[in-house]
């Protein structure tokens, strides 16, 4: 690093790392980690596809519930992604 | 965490842990929290200078980390990710301060609050939080994390020519209030 940095300051800095204990605080991480958006995006598109497979057979006759029905799957799944 | 030590990832490389943890292993993630926490949370301490906010604030930036890993581009980049995280979850935290509460200019600290004596040490980190935050910033970047005076403007966004002013006149700041707080005999800084 080209930058002069004051000796005596970086042994300061060295000197006063605090070693933490973890166990309590890896416990509470542990306890609020959710799935990753990846199996979230999974289960967004199972719930498309199962949606899409319900109301399909439906659309020309009910094409008010068709429609219902995509915006509560459209709601659902942003409500799921922004989790 | 003993699941971790059971499946041997305590002694695993770094990078193969984070190669796990971004396929959504949760063990894998713990270890990497109990390996980075105490960086993270002594980081984020000096920033704050309040254990409890620092500590709020690793807790935000871990999980908005396991959430996020997927997207990270090397295993080899996890910690500089990190700490980029944690420096925006520090500046988010100042932004939110400043818009909740009437902005008041910095009261610098060119001298010791309290006539120093021999008894009495100034350690480090209240050292640090008589800086203004900005240069707080700066300072702790360039001596804690060894980082560049253009790889700290790349990080906080400030202009180049104020992250060297900040980091030298920090560190003067610094070390005048380090050694009016110190007996003479020992004019090594306390940690």
């Amino acid at each position: 690093m080209s930058d002069e940095l004051d000796p005596l300051l970086l042994r300061a800095f060295a000197q006063s790392e605090r070693p933490l204990s973890d166990a309590e605080f890896v416990a509470r991480i542990a306890a609020q980690m959710r799935p990753h958006a990846g199996i979230r995006g999974f289960m967004t598109a199972a719930l498309r596809g199962l949606a899409t497979g319900i109301a399909a057979p439906l659309r020309l006759r009910y094409a008010m519930l068709l429609a219902g029905t995509a915006a509560a799957v459209t709601l659902g799944s942003v409500l799921l992604s922004s989790l | 965490m003993s699941g971790s030590s059971a499946r041997g990832l305590g002694e695993a490389a770094e990078a193969a842990v984070v190669a796990l943890a971004m396929s959504g292993d949760r063990e894998a993630f713990c270890e990497l929290v109990r390996r980075r926490q105490g960086w993270l949370r002594n980081f984020l301490r000096r920033l704050c200078h309040d254990a409890a906010l620092a500590d709020d604030l690793a807790q935000q930036v871990l999980l908005q980390a396991w959430r996020s890993l997927p997207t990270l581009k090397s295993v080899t980049a996890y910690g500089a990710w990190l700490r980029r995280l944690a420096i925006n979850a520090w500046l988010a935290h100042r932004r939110k301060v400043s818009e909740s509460a009437p902005a008041q200019p910095f009261e610098e600290a060119s001298a010791p609050l309290v006539a120093p004596s021999v008894v009495e040490r100034l350690d480090l980190d209240q050292a640090l939080s008589r800086l203004a935050p900005d240069e707080r910033l700066c300072v702790v970047l360039a001596y804690s994390e060894g980082m560049s005076h253009g790889e700290i403007s790349a990080a906080t966004s400030l202009p180049l020519g104020t992250v060297k002013s900040h980091v030298r006149r920090g560190a003067q700041r610094l070390r005048g209030l380090l050694h009016a707080y110190q007996p003479r005999e020992e004019r090594t800084y306390v940690g």
